[in-house]
């Protein structure tokens, strides 16, 4: 339950701080979208914007306590793109920032740097499936994502669809 | 698992909704109200944070649109050179801003699609003058490693023309999307493709002429060297785009930053 609060407070953080240093500097943001060269120019802009409000969106599901299960899937989404986006950067030979947390755009990167974006998404992920299988916490706001005072977090309760048939 | 299950329901001494099956179902049989509630409360939130993030995205939209868009480059600006600066403005303008590029650098692009057609209206009335110092400190991320010299040397070729138009035109043209060069790509433009962007913008055959010659690189490279000495000493570092009035740097972050300085 403990695991569970960490893991939903600290991908809230991460979500929170990604989408506010990205919407806080749209130029950038648009950049290091293009960087990537994948989207076409017209999709560029309208992912640029988008983007750091979904982050944020998901953080504040999770900082709440709302839905905390699905969101923890949809942030698993995510990072999924956001790993496949790096990894084909480094693939493709390109030399980009990440821009995960702000920044962007070309940048003299090498491997080390392409496996520690990687490691650190990879690790963001660990935080969200954790959330997916373990989803409930004390003081969120959703029913089905409180955790029941007394109850481990394995009870029934949990949707976890475990033991429920007992 | 179960025997958990099994204990801790006990635990519970919860008579009510054991043959629903579902663990939902326990906790709604035992306090259907405040799970109503709970319920309510949550679909509010999730409704809240939804509202944030369509007026976060539309107000970020808001904000990424160009400033003026329709009105183009500069038409009938004065355009003159001195020690390899290009000035864009009347000379009486009450406001001359130092605008530091690099014609490689990405934001300086954006910083165009954004403000350029604002600018353009402002020098076109003689609110703003701009001297644009056309930086070369990213040569080494262009494919040619030379790209930033040559396209300030060719803005010098198409400056020195002295036409209203042609300088604007052709400044906003290496700044777009289509035709500038990524940092760290295969390709960059040749001397011929900018003479050939040069020329519809309006450029003279002589101007062409000094492009596909990279008659003028040499200038934009000792211009370069005194701009990026300038930019240091004010702003302790070099970095495009940046906006100087006077000593001051602008916030181009500010939509109204130039609306504030007219």
């Amino acid at each position: 339950m403990w695991v569970s609060t960490l893991c939903r407070l600290g991908l809230a953080a991460v979500w929170l701080a990604s989408g506010a240093i990205k919407a806080a500097d749209p130029l950038q943001s648009e950049v290091a979208v293009r960087a990537y060269q994948l989207l076409p120019e017209s999709l560029v802009s309208p992912v640029a914007t988008t983007l750091p409000f979904l982050e944020i969106g998901l953080g504040l599901l999770l900082l709440l306590g709302v839905g905390v299960r699905p969101v923890a899937v949809a942030s698993v989404a995510l990072l999924a793109v956001f790993l496949a986006g790096v990894a084909s950067s480094w693939a493709r030979g390109l030399s980009i920032d990440c821009g995960c947390f702000g920044g962007g755009g070309a940048a003299d990167v090498g491997a080390l740097d392409y496996l520690a974006e990687i490691a650190r998404d990879v690790g963001f992920v660990l935080l969200a499936l954790w959330l997916v299988a373990r989803p409930r916490t004390p003081f969120a706001v959703g029913p089905a994502s409180q955790a029941q005072p007394g109850w481990p977090d394995t009870e029934p309760g949990d949707d976890t669809g475990g033991g429920q048939r007992a | 698992m179960s025997d958990k299950d099994g204990r801790d329901r006990g635990g519970k001494g919860g008579p009510t909704g054991r043959g629903s099956g579902a663990g939902r179902g326990v906790v709604a049989a035992a306090r259907p109200t405040q799970s109503r509630r709970g319920q309510l409360i949550a679909a509010a939130a999730v409704v809240l944070v939804l509202v944030v993030v369509i007026a976060g995205v539309l107000y970020e939209r808001s904000q990424t649109a160009p400033v003026n868009d329709g009105y183009g480059s500069a038409q009938n600006a004065r355009v003159s050179v001195g020690d390899g600066v290009v000035r864009v403005g009347a000379t009486n303008a009450p406001v001359t801003l130092d605008v530091y590029e690099d014609f490689l650098c990405p934001i300086c692009g954006q910083f165009e699609g954004l403000y350029g057609q604002q600018v353009a209206q402002a020098q076109d009335q003689g609110k703003v003058a701009v001297s644009y110092h056309l930086l070369d400190f990213l040569n080494p991320s262009s494919a040619s490693k030379d790209y930033s010299s040559r396209a300030a040397g060719a803005a010098l070729c198409v400056a020195s023309d002295g036409d209203g138009s042609a300088f604007p035109a052709f400044h906003t043209a290496l700044f777009t999307t289509a035709n500038q060069p990524k940092e760290k790509a295969d390709v960059d433009l040749t001397n011929a493709q900018l003479a050939s962007l040069a020329g519809t913008a309006g450029a003279s055959q002589a101007a062409q002429q000094c492009i596909a010659a990279g008659t003028r690189v040499s200038d934009a490279q000792a211009a370069s060297q005194s701009g990026q000495t300038r930019l240091q000493s004010v702003t302790g570092q070099v970095g495009t785009p940046t906006i100087l009035n006077g000593t001051t740097q602008v916030n181009i972050n500010d939509r109204s930053w130039l609306t504030k300085l007219t």
